[in-house]
Protein backbone atom coordinates (compact mmCIF):
# COMPACT_ATOMS: atom_id res chain seq x y z
CA UNK A 1 0.00 0.00 0.00
CA UNK A 2 2.98 1.92 1.02
CA UNK A 3 5.20 1.54 -2.00
CA UNK A 4 1.76 1.91 -4.54
CA UNK A 5 1.25 5.48 -2.92
CA UNK A 6 5.06 6.19 -2.72
CA UNK A 7 4.70 4.97 -6.90
CA UNK A 8 1.76 7.97 -7.15
CA UNK A 9 3.38 10.14 -5.35
CA UNK A 10 6.60 9.67 -7.18
CA UNK A 11 4.63 10.33 -10.29
CA UNK A 12 2.70 13.50 -9.65
CA UNK A 13 5.57 15.20 -8.45
CA UNK A 14 7.46 15.27 -11.79
CA UNK A 15 4.56 17.17 -12.47
CA UNK A 16 4.41 21.36 -13.22
CA UNK A 17 1.10 21.00 -11.35
CA UNK A 18 2.23 19.47 -8.71
CA UNK A 19 2.26 22.53 -6.49
CA UNK A 20 -1.22 23.12 -7.42
CA UNK A 21 -2.59 19.71 -5.96
CA UNK A 22 -0.24 19.42 -3.44
CA UNK A 23 -1.98 20.14 -0.90
CA UNK A 24 -5.39 18.75 -2.00
CA UNK A 25 -3.42 15.44 -2.52
CA UNK A 26 -2.19 15.64 1.47
CA UNK A 27 -5.98 16.28 2.30
CA UNK A 28 -7.03 12.82 0.33
CA UNK A 29 -4.26 11.08 2.06
CA UNK A 30 -5.44 12.24 5.09
CA UNK A 31 -9.07 11.48 4.97
CA UNK A 32 -8.18 8.03 4.14
CA UNK A 33 -5.82 7.87 6.79
CA UNK A 34 -8.27 8.38 9.93
CA UNK A 35 -10.73 6.75 7.88
CA UNK A 36 -8.70 3.72 8.38
CA UNK A 37 -7.97 4.45 11.93
CA UNK A 38 -11.34 5.28 13.03
CA UNK A 39 -12.49 1.57 11.15
CA UNK A 40 -9.90 0.32 13.05
CA UNK A 41 -10.60 1.63 16.47
CA UNK A 42 -14.09 0.79 15.80
CA UNK A 43 -13.65 -2.51 15.39
CA UNK A 44 -11.18 -3.25 18.20
CA UNK A 45 -12.46 -0.84 21.08
CA UNK A 46 -16.53 -2.92 20.85
CA UNK A 47 -17.38 -6.43 20.00
CA UNK A 48 -19.37 -4.63 17.11
CA UNK A 49 -17.61 -5.76 13.42
CA UNK A 50 -19.36 -3.07 11.06
CA UNK A 51 -18.08 -4.43 7.08
CA UNK A 52 -16.45 -1.65 5.11
CA UNK A 53 -19.74 -0.60 3.60
CA UNK A 54 -21.79 -0.19 6.80
CA UNK A 55 -18.91 1.93 8.31
CA UNK A 56 -18.43 4.03 5.24
CA UNK A 57 -22.66 4.76 5.26
CA UNK A 58 -22.01 5.28 9.05
CA UNK A 59 -21.76 8.97 11.21
CA UNK A 60 -18.25 8.44 11.88
CA UNK A 61 -17.05 8.02 8.22
CA UNK A 62 -19.60 10.81 7.66
CA UNK A 63 -18.04 13.08 9.69
CA UNK A 64 -14.63 12.58 8.57
CA UNK A 65 -15.92 13.65 5.18
CA UNK A 66 -17.47 16.38 5.92
CA UNK A 67 -14.39 17.66 7.70
CA UNK A 68 -12.23 16.85 4.67
CA UNK A 69 -14.54 18.66 2.23
CA UNK A 70 -14.54 21.73 4.94
CA UNK A 71 -10.53 21.89 4.74
CA UNK A 72 -11.16 21.43 1.02
CA UNK A 73 -13.43 24.54 0.88
CA UNK A 74 -11.14 26.58 2.95
CA UNK A 75 -7.74 26.12 0.65
CA UNK A 76 -9.66 27.07 -2.53
CA UNK A 77 -11.79 29.97 -0.69
CA UNK A 78 -8.06 31.20 0.41
CA UNK A 79 -6.84 30.64 -2.74
CA UNK A 80 -9.57 32.14 -4.60
CA UNK A 81 -9.93 35.39 -2.44
CA UNK A 82 -5.60 35.89 -2.44
CA UNK A 83 -3.83 39.12 -2.28
CA UNK A 84 -2.98 40.28 -5.85
CA UNK A 85 0.42 40.35 -6.42
CA UNK A 86 1.22 44.13 -6.23
CA UNK A 87 -0.81 43.51 -2.39
CA UNK A 88 1.88 41.31 -0.67
CA UNK A 89 1.28 41.68 2.78
CA UNK A 90 4.17 43.75 4.49
CA UNK A 91 6.49 42.00 7.18
CA UNK A 92 5.58 40.45 10.19
CA UNK A 93 4.87 42.42 12.60
CA UNK A 94 4.22 45.85 11.00
CA UNK A 95 0.36 44.75 11.65
CA UNK A 96 -1.16 48.42 10.49
CA UNK A 97 0.92 48.54 7.39
CA UNK A 98 -0.21 44.91 6.89
CA UNK A 99 -4.06 45.41 7.77
CA UNK A 100 -4.58 48.52 5.81
CA UNK A 101 -2.97 47.00 2.23
CA UNK A 102 -4.76 43.93 2.77
CA UNK A 103 -7.86 44.88 4.77
CA UNK A 104 -10.12 43.45 1.56
CA UNK A 105 -8.51 40.12 1.56
CA UNK A 106 -8.31 39.37 5.24
CA UNK A 107 -12.12 40.38 5.72
CA UNK A 108 -13.67 38.20 2.89
CA UNK A 109 -11.05 35.18 3.66
CA UNK A 110 -12.19 35.57 7.50
CA UNK A 111 -15.76 35.90 6.63
CA UNK A 112 -15.30 32.59 4.30
CA UNK A 113 -13.57 30.92 6.47
CA UNK A 114 -16.64 31.13 9.45
CA UNK A 115 -19.21 30.10 6.70
CA UNK A 116 -17.02 27.10 6.50
CA UNK A 117 -16.62 26.40 9.61
CA UNK A 118 -20.65 26.64 10.49
CA UNK A 119 -21.39 24.74 7.66
CA UNK A 120 -19.03 21.80 9.25
CA UNK A 121 -20.57 22.33 12.23
CA UNK A 122 -24.24 21.98 11.26
CA UNK A 123 -22.94 19.18 8.63
CA UNK A 124 -21.92 17.28 12.29
CA UNK A 125 -24.73 17.90 13.81
CA UNK A 126 -26.89 16.44 11.22
CA UNK A 127 -24.40 13.28 11.34
CA UNK A 128 -24.94 13.03 15.14
CA UNK A 129 -26.32 10.05 16.52
CA UNK A 130 -29.73 10.75 18.42
CA UNK A 131 -30.44 10.40 22.52
CA UNK A 132 -31.95 7.63 23.54
CA UNK A 133 -34.73 7.52 25.61
CA UNK A 134 -35.12 5.59 29.32
CA UNK A 135 -38.14 3.39 29.12
CA UNK A 136 -40.45 2.63 31.87
CA UNK A 137 -41.58 -1.47 32.25
CA UNK A 138 -44.74 -1.92 33.87
CA UNK A 139 -46.35 -5.12 35.20
CA UNK A 140 -49.45 -4.81 34.18
CA UNK A 141 -50.11 -8.54 35.24
CA UNK A 142 -47.80 -11.44 35.10
CA UNK A 143 -48.33 -15.14 34.69
CA UNK A 144 -47.64 -17.94 37.30
CA UNK A 145 -44.35 -18.63 35.49
CA UNK A 146 -42.97 -15.34 36.54
CA UNK A 147 -42.59 -13.18 39.76
CA UNK A 148 -42.01 -9.72 39.90
CA UNK A 149 -38.67 -9.74 41.26
CA UNK A 150 -37.25 -12.52 39.26
CA UNK A 151 -38.49 -10.14 36.26
CA UNK A 152 -36.93 -7.04 38.03
CA UNK A 153 -33.81 -8.63 38.20
CA UNK A 154 -33.59 -10.03 34.48
CA UNK A 155 -34.27 -6.27 33.74
CA UNK A 156 -31.63 -5.04 35.61
CA UNK A 157 -29.38 -7.49 34.12
CA UNK A 158 -30.46 -5.63 30.81
CA UNK A 159 -30.14 -2.14 32.21
CA UNK A 160 -26.58 -3.20 32.95
CA UNK A 161 -25.11 -4.61 29.76
CA UNK A 162 -25.45 -0.74 28.32
CA UNK A 163 -24.81 2.69 29.19
CA UNK A 164 -26.75 5.32 27.99
CA UNK A 165 -30.03 4.27 28.65
CA UNK A 166 -32.26 1.74 30.56
CA UNK A 167 -35.54 0.55 31.68
CA UNK A 168 -37.15 1.76 34.98
CA UNK A 169 -39.51 -0.49 36.36
CA UNK A 170 -42.86 0.35 38.26
CA UNK A 171 -43.82 -2.17 40.50
CA UNK A 172 -47.62 -0.64 41.41
CA UNK A 173 -49.83 -3.22 40.85
CA UNK A 174 -52.20 -1.94 37.64
CA UNK A 175 -55.90 -1.86 37.81
CA UNK A 176 -57.95 0.32 35.22
CA UNK A 177 -59.21 1.80 38.21
CA UNK A 178 -56.16 4.07 37.50
CA UNK A 179 -57.53 5.33 34.36
CA UNK A 180 -59.57 8.75 33.56
CA UNK A 181 -63.07 7.66 33.37
CA UNK A 182 -62.66 8.69 30.09
CA UNK A 183 -60.15 6.24 29.04
CA UNK A 184 -61.35 3.65 30.98
CA UNK A 185 -65.01 4.08 28.92
CA UNK A 186 -62.39 3.55 25.48
CA UNK A 187 -60.52 1.07 26.45
CA UNK A 188 -63.30 -1.15 27.54
CA UNK A 189 -65.03 -1.15 23.95
CA UNK A 190 -61.09 -0.96 22.14
CA UNK A 191 -60.28 -3.68 20.41
CA UNK A 192 -56.63 -3.63 21.86
CA UNK A 193 -57.79 -3.48 25.70
CA UNK A 194 -54.00 -4.03 26.96
CA UNK A 195 -52.58 -1.16 24.20
CA UNK A 196 -54.98 1.32 25.50
CA UNK A 197 -54.22 0.53 29.38
CA UNK A 198 -50.76 0.53 28.40
CA UNK A 199 -51.32 4.14 26.48
CA UNK A 200 -53.56 5.34 29.34
CA UNK A 201 -50.85 4.51 31.71
CA UNK A 202 -47.75 5.91 29.85
CA UNK A 203 -48.48 9.48 30.53
CA UNK A 204 -46.98 10.28 26.84
CA UNK A 205 -43.48 8.90 28.26
CA UNK A 206 -41.65 6.00 26.85
CA UNK A 207 -43.79 2.75 28.42
CA UNK A 208 -43.86 -1.25 27.94
CA UNK A 209 -46.71 -2.80 29.37
CA UNK A 210 -46.04 -6.77 30.44
CA UNK A 211 -49.43 -8.32 30.69
CA UNK A 212 -50.28 -12.11 30.92
CA UNK A 213 -54.28 -10.98 29.14
CA UNK A 214 -54.42 -11.31 25.87
CA UNK A 215 -54.00 -8.35 23.22
CA UNK A 216 -57.08 -8.58 21.11
CA UNK A 217 -55.14 -7.72 17.81
CA UNK A 218 -51.39 -9.39 17.39
CA UNK A 219 -50.34 -12.27 19.70
CA UNK A 220 -46.85 -11.10 21.29
CA UNK A 221 -46.87 -7.70 21.35
CA UNK A 222 -47.80 -4.65 19.50
CA UNK A 223 -46.38 -0.68 19.30
CA UNK A 224 -48.21 2.63 19.17
CA UNK A 225 -45.62 5.60 19.18
CA UNK A 226 -43.73 5.24 22.35
CA UNK A 227 -46.00 2.45 23.73
CA UNK A 228 -45.43 -1.04 23.27
CA UNK A 229 -47.32 -3.83 25.00
CA UNK A 230 -46.08 -7.59 25.76
CA UNK A 231 -48.38 -10.64 26.24
CA UNK A 232 -47.86 -13.60 27.74
CA UNK A 233 -51.24 -15.06 26.77
CA UNK A 234 -49.86 -17.21 24.13
CA UNK A 235 -47.22 -19.23 26.62
CA UNK A 236 -47.64 -22.53 24.13
CA UNK A 237 -46.68 -20.87 21.29
CA UNK A 238 -43.21 -20.01 22.70
CA UNK A 239 -42.81 -23.04 25.12
CA UNK A 240 -40.57 -25.13 25.63
CA UNK A 241 -38.65 -21.51 25.95
CA UNK A 242 -39.12 -19.86 29.12
CA UNK A 243 -41.40 -16.70 29.42
CA UNK A 244 -37.89 -14.86 31.08
CA UNK A 245 -36.35 -15.72 27.75
CA UNK A 246 -38.94 -14.44 25.85
CA UNK A 247 -39.72 -11.63 27.97
CA UNK A 248 -36.29 -11.01 27.44
CA UNK A 249 -36.14 -10.85 23.70
CA UNK A 250 -39.27 -8.90 23.57
CA UNK A 251 -38.11 -6.53 25.60
CA UNK A 252 -34.79 -5.62 23.55
CA UNK A 253 -36.45 -5.98 20.08
CA UNK A 254 -39.69 -3.56 21.96
CA UNK A 255 -36.92 -0.95 23.31
CA UNK A 256 -35.45 -1.32 19.77
CA UNK A 257 -38.68 -0.42 18.45
CA UNK A 258 -39.65 2.40 20.36
CA UNK A 259 -36.13 4.49 19.93
CA UNK A 260 -36.39 3.76 16.15
CA UNK A 261 -39.55 5.30 16.52
CA UNK A 262 -38.99 8.99 18.31
CA UNK A 263 -36.09 8.93 16.22
CA UNK A 264 -38.55 9.16 12.64
CA UNK A 265 -36.19 5.96 12.08
CA UNK A 266 -38.64 2.82 12.04
CA UNK A 267 -38.11 1.34 8.49
CA UNK A 268 -41.54 1.80 7.06
CA UNK A 269 -42.05 -1.77 6.26
CA UNK A 270 -41.75 -3.17 10.18
CA UNK A 271 -43.86 -6.25 10.92
CA UNK A 272 -45.73 -5.41 7.95
CA UNK A 273 -47.67 -8.79 7.60
CA UNK A 274 -46.57 -11.32 4.79
CA UNK A 275 -46.36 -14.91 4.34
CA UNK A 276 -42.21 -15.39 4.11
CA UNK A 277 -39.72 -14.28 6.38
CA UNK A 278 -36.06 -14.86 6.75
CA UNK A 279 -36.08 -13.85 10.88
CA UNK A 280 -35.54 -10.24 10.67
CA UNK A 281 -35.71 -8.35 13.80
CA UNK A 282 -38.52 -6.19 12.57
CA UNK A 283 -40.28 -9.00 10.11
CA UNK A 284 -43.85 -10.50 10.92
CA UNK A 285 -43.78 -13.83 12.50
CA UNK A 286 -46.07 -15.50 9.93
CA UNK A 287 -46.52 -18.71 12.13
CA UNK A 288 -46.76 -17.71 15.65
CA UNK A 289 -45.06 -20.90 16.36
CA UNK A 290 -42.25 -19.68 14.68
CA UNK A 291 -41.58 -16.82 17.25
CA UNK A 292 -39.32 -19.38 18.92
CA UNK A 293 -37.24 -19.39 15.54
CA UNK A 294 -36.90 -15.81 15.29
CA UNK A 295 -36.11 -15.79 18.79
CA UNK A 296 -33.32 -18.48 18.95
CA UNK A 297 -31.58 -16.67 15.81
CA UNK A 298 -32.21 -13.10 16.57
CA UNK A 299 -29.36 -11.09 14.96
CA UNK A 300 -28.71 -7.66 13.84
CA UNK A 301 -28.63 -7.87 9.36
CA UNK A 302 -26.44 -5.57 8.45
CA UNK A 303 -28.81 -3.06 7.49
CA UNK A 304 -30.08 -2.85 10.96
CA UNK A 305 -26.89 -2.68 12.32
CA UNK A 306 -26.23 0.41 9.73
CA UNK A 307 -29.77 2.03 10.99
CA UNK A 308 -28.80 1.51 14.60
CA UNK A 309 -25.43 2.83 14.14
CA UNK A 310 -26.27 5.76 12.34
CA UNK A 311 -29.17 6.84 14.66
CA UNK A 312 -27.93 5.78 17.89
CA UNK A 313 -24.58 5.55 17.71
CA UNK A 314 -21.92 2.28 17.85
CA UNK A 315 -22.39 1.59 21.44
CA UNK A 316 -26.06 1.15 21.03
CA UNK A 317 -25.34 -1.79 18.31
CA UNK A 318 -23.08 -3.61 20.13
CA UNK A 319 -25.07 -3.31 23.36
CA UNK A 320 -28.31 -4.19 21.01
CA UNK A 321 -26.37 -7.16 18.98
CA UNK A 322 -24.79 -8.27 22.20
CA UNK A 323 -28.37 -8.95 23.71
CA UNK A 324 -29.81 -10.26 21.33
CA UNK A 325 -27.90 -13.12 21.04
CA UNK A 326 -29.21 -14.13 24.57
CA UNK A 327 -25.93 -15.70 25.73
CA UNK A 328 -25.74 -13.09 28.78
CA UNK A 329 -28.50 -15.17 30.00
CA UNK A 330 -28.10 -18.30 29.62
CA UNK A 331 -24.70 -19.09 30.47
CA UNK A 332 -23.09 -17.96 33.91
CA UNK A 333 -24.33 -15.75 36.56
CA UNK A 334 -27.78 -14.62 35.31
CA UNK A 335 -29.23 -18.03 34.41
CA UNK A 336 -27.76 -19.25 37.67
CA UNK A 337 -29.13 -16.27 40.25
CA UNK A 338 -32.94 -16.61 38.76
CA UNK A 339 -32.50 -20.32 39.44
CA UNK A 340 -30.79 -20.31 42.87
CA UNK A 341 -32.31 -17.04 44.04
CA UNK A 342 -35.83 -16.46 42.62
CA UNK A 343 -36.24 -19.99 41.74
CA UNK A 344 -36.94 -19.04 38.35
CA UNK A 345 -36.86 -22.10 35.18
CA UNK A 346 -34.87 -20.59 32.41
CA UNK A 347 -33.27 -23.16 30.87
CA UNK A 348 -34.82 -26.21 28.94
CA UNK B 1 -35.34 -2.52 107.91
CA UNK B 2 -33.54 -0.55 106.05
CA UNK B 3 -34.45 3.64 105.60
CA UNK B 4 -34.97 4.84 102.51
CA UNK B 5 -35.49 9.13 102.27
CA UNK B 6 -37.65 11.11 100.25
CA UNK B 7 -35.26 12.01 97.79
CA UNK B 8 -34.69 8.40 97.07
CA UNK B 9 -37.70 7.01 96.75
CA UNK B 10 -38.40 10.17 94.18
CA UNK B 11 -36.10 9.06 92.20
CA UNK B 12 -37.24 5.46 92.24
CA UNK B 13 -40.64 6.68 91.49
CA UNK B 14 -39.73 9.27 88.87
CA UNK B 15 -37.11 5.99 87.29
CA UNK B 16 -40.35 3.82 87.09
CA UNK B 17 -42.56 6.49 85.29
CA UNK B 18 -39.68 7.37 83.00
CA UNK B 19 -39.43 3.41 82.03
CA UNK B 20 -43.16 3.22 81.69
CA UNK B 21 -43.38 6.03 79.10
CA UNK B 22 -41.02 4.83 77.09
CA UNK B 23 -43.74 3.37 74.52
CA UNK B 24 -45.16 6.84 74.53
CA UNK B 25 -48.63 5.38 75.50
CA UNK B 26 -48.56 5.55 79.19
CA UNK B 27 -48.73 9.33 79.72
CA UNK B 28 -51.40 11.17 80.84
CA UNK B 29 -51.75 13.63 79.09
CA UNK B 30 -50.67 15.17 75.53
CA UNK B 31 -52.86 13.34 73.17
CA UNK B 32 -55.12 16.02 72.27
CA UNK B 33 -53.40 16.47 68.55
CA UNK B 34 -52.83 12.95 68.32
CA UNK B 35 -54.12 10.89 65.34
CA UNK B 36 -57.17 8.61 66.32
CA UNK B 37 -56.03 5.00 65.26
CA UNK B 38 -58.67 2.79 64.40
CA UNK B 39 -57.70 -1.07 64.32
CA UNK B 40 -58.96 -4.04 63.15
CA UNK B 41 -58.05 -7.32 62.42
CA UNK B 42 -59.06 -10.33 60.23
CA UNK B 43 -58.75 -13.72 60.99
CA UNK B 44 -57.93 -15.83 57.79
CA UNK B 45 -57.29 -19.16 59.41
CA UNK B 46 -54.23 -21.03 59.65
CA UNK B 47 -52.66 -18.40 61.49
CA UNK B 48 -52.70 -15.65 59.08
CA UNK B 49 -54.18 -12.44 59.35
CA UNK B 50 -54.56 -9.04 58.00
CA UNK B 51 -53.83 -6.03 60.14
CA UNK B 52 -56.12 -2.87 58.80
CA UNK B 53 -55.59 0.17 60.38
CA UNK B 54 -56.83 3.92 59.51
CA UNK B 55 -55.01 6.92 61.35
CA UNK B 56 -57.75 9.76 61.62
CA UNK B 57 -56.29 13.30 63.13
CA UNK B 58 -58.95 15.54 64.18
CA UNK B 59 -58.40 18.95 63.08
CA UNK B 60 -56.73 17.93 59.32
CA UNK B 61 -59.72 15.41 58.88
CA UNK B 62 -62.05 18.06 59.96
CA UNK B 63 -61.21 20.87 57.99
CA UNK B 64 -59.72 19.53 54.86
CA UNK B 65 -61.66 17.87 51.70
CA UNK B 66 -61.07 16.77 48.33
CA UNK B 67 -62.63 19.36 45.50
CA UNK B 68 -65.00 20.35 48.65
CA UNK B 69 -66.41 17.25 48.69
CA UNK B 70 -64.74 14.25 50.21
CA UNK B 71 -63.13 13.54 53.51
CA UNK B 72 -60.31 11.51 52.62
CA UNK B 73 -59.40 8.33 54.88
CA UNK B 74 -56.40 6.40 53.89
CA UNK B 75 -56.08 2.94 55.68
CA UNK B 76 -53.06 0.62 55.89
CA UNK B 77 -54.13 -3.15 54.89
CA UNK B 78 -50.98 -5.39 55.87
CA UNK B 79 -51.46 -9.29 55.56
CA UNK B 80 -48.89 -11.41 56.70
CA UNK B 81 -47.76 -15.29 55.49
CA UNK B 82 -49.66 -16.82 52.49
CA UNK B 83 -52.46 -15.48 52.31
CA UNK B 84 -53.31 -12.23 50.57
CA UNK B 85 -56.54 -10.16 49.79
CA UNK B 86 -58.92 -9.73 46.77
CA UNK B 87 -60.46 -6.68 46.39
CA UNK B 88 -63.33 -5.01 44.68
CA UNK B 89 -64.26 -1.59 44.16
CA UNK B 90 -67.92 -2.28 43.38
CA UNK B 91 -67.96 -4.79 46.01
CA UNK B 92 -66.92 -4.03 48.76
CA UNK B 93 -67.77 -0.92 51.31
CA UNK B 94 -65.69 0.76 53.64
CA UNK B 95 -68.72 2.24 56.23
CA UNK B 96 -68.34 5.02 58.85
CA UNK B 97 -69.95 5.02 61.98
CA UNK B 98 -70.78 8.71 63.29
CA UNK B 99 -73.88 9.65 65.78
CA UNK B 100 -75.54 5.99 65.19
CA UNK B 101 -75.00 6.97 61.31
CA UNK B 102 -73.46 4.51 58.73
CA UNK B 103 -72.01 6.34 55.78
CA UNK B 104 -70.38 4.84 52.91
CA UNK B 105 -67.40 5.66 51.53
CA UNK B 106 -66.67 6.08 47.43
CA UNK B 107 -64.32 3.76 46.75
CA UNK B 108 -63.97 4.41 43.10
CA UNK B 109 -64.30 8.43 41.93
CA UNK B 110 -63.68 7.17 38.56
CA UNK B 111 -67.06 5.74 38.32
CA UNK B 112 -68.72 7.98 40.94
CA UNK B 113 -67.54 11.55 40.35
CA UNK B 114 -65.22 11.37 37.32
CA UNK B 115 -64.99 14.95 37.22
CA UNK B 116 -63.07 14.94 40.31
CA UNK B 117 -60.86 12.04 39.35
CA UNK B 118 -60.20 13.16 36.05
CA UNK B 119 -58.68 16.62 37.23
CA UNK B 120 -56.24 14.51 39.12
CA UNK B 121 -52.76 14.22 37.14
CA UNK B 122 -51.53 9.99 36.10
CA UNK B 123 -49.39 9.95 39.28
CA UNK B 124 -52.01 10.92 41.90
CA UNK B 125 -54.59 8.42 40.13
CA UNK B 126 -52.22 5.41 40.34
CA UNK B 127 -51.67 6.57 43.85
CA UNK B 128 -55.10 7.14 45.18
CA UNK B 129 -56.71 4.30 42.94
CA UNK B 130 -58.47 0.97 45.00
CA UNK B 131 -56.06 -1.67 44.25
CA UNK B 132 -57.43 -4.72 43.08
CA UNK B 133 -55.40 -7.16 45.70
CA UNK B 134 -53.63 -7.07 48.67
CA UNK B 135 -50.35 -9.69 47.91
CA UNK B 136 -49.28 -11.04 51.54
CA UNK B 137 -46.17 -9.47 53.17
CA UNK B 138 -46.79 -5.76 50.97
CA UNK B 139 -48.54 -3.70 52.66
CA UNK B 140 -50.98 -1.36 50.87
CA UNK B 141 -53.00 1.83 51.73
CA UNK B 142 -56.30 1.97 50.24
CA UNK B 143 -57.78 5.41 50.04
CA UNK B 144 -61.58 6.13 50.38
CA UNK B 145 -63.90 8.82 50.14
CA UNK B 146 -66.70 10.05 52.66
CA UNK B 147 -69.02 12.79 52.05
CA UNK B 148 -67.86 16.10 53.59
CA UNK B 149 -71.73 17.08 54.34
CA UNK B 150 -72.08 14.28 56.10
CA UNK B 151 -68.88 13.74 57.74
CA UNK B 152 -68.74 16.64 60.30
CA UNK B 153 -67.38 14.70 63.10
CA UNK B 154 -64.89 12.55 64.68
CA UNK B 155 -65.85 9.06 63.32
CA UNK B 156 -66.81 6.24 66.24
CA UNK B 157 -65.69 3.19 63.93
CA UNK B 158 -65.13 1.63 60.64
CA UNK B 159 -66.89 -0.94 59.42
CA UNK B 160 -64.85 -2.58 55.97
CA UNK B 161 -66.66 -5.42 54.00
CA UNK B 162 -64.67 -7.30 51.74
CA UNK B 163 -67.48 -8.95 49.06
CA UNK B 164 -64.71 -11.85 48.12
CA UNK B 165 -64.24 -13.29 51.62
CA UNK B 166 -68.01 -12.71 52.36
CA UNK B 167 -66.90 -10.69 55.65
CA UNK B 168 -66.67 -7.36 57.55
CA UNK B 169 -64.27 -6.05 60.20
CA UNK B 170 -64.47 -3.92 62.41
CA UNK B 171 -61.76 -0.62 63.20
CA UNK B 172 -62.42 0.61 66.36
CA UNK B 173 -59.75 3.15 68.36
CA UNK B 174 -57.38 1.15 70.51
CA UNK B 175 -57.45 1.54 74.48
CA UNK B 176 -59.57 4.58 74.24
CA UNK B 177 -60.32 3.77 78.03
CA UNK B 178 -56.87 4.02 78.85
CA UNK B 179 -56.34 7.28 77.39
CA UNK B 180 -56.88 10.55 79.39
Amino acid sequence: MNKLLDLVLGYLKGHPYWAVIEPFVIVAIGWGTIQLFVYQWLSASTSFKPTVEVFLGSYLSTRITIVAVGVVAILLVTRAFGPRGGDAPGPVGRLTAYWQQNRSWVVRRFIAIVLIVAAVAVGFRVYSPNRVSHITVRFMSLNDEVTPEALAYLIYELNRRQRNWYFNVDFRPFTAEMLTSVQAERCATDQRPQLCHALGLSGGEPFIGITAEPLGGAYFAENRDAVSVISTADREAYAPLSTYEYLAYCLILQAIVIHLDAAGALPEDAFTEGNVSHGDLFQFVPEKQALKSAMLAARLSPDQEALLMNEFGSDYVTASASLLTMEWLHGGKVRSNLESVFGAKVGR
Amino acid sequence: MARYSFASIALMLAGVLLVTARDGRAEMAGSAGRASNYVGMLDLGNGDRCDLSIQVERVSFLLTTVANKYRLVRMLVDCRKQTGLTLSSTADRLEIAIENRQVPAVLSLQRSDSAVWDALDLNMRQTLAYPPAIKPNAPVYVFAYFPADQVNTMPARFTFTIASLGRAVTLQVLATAARA
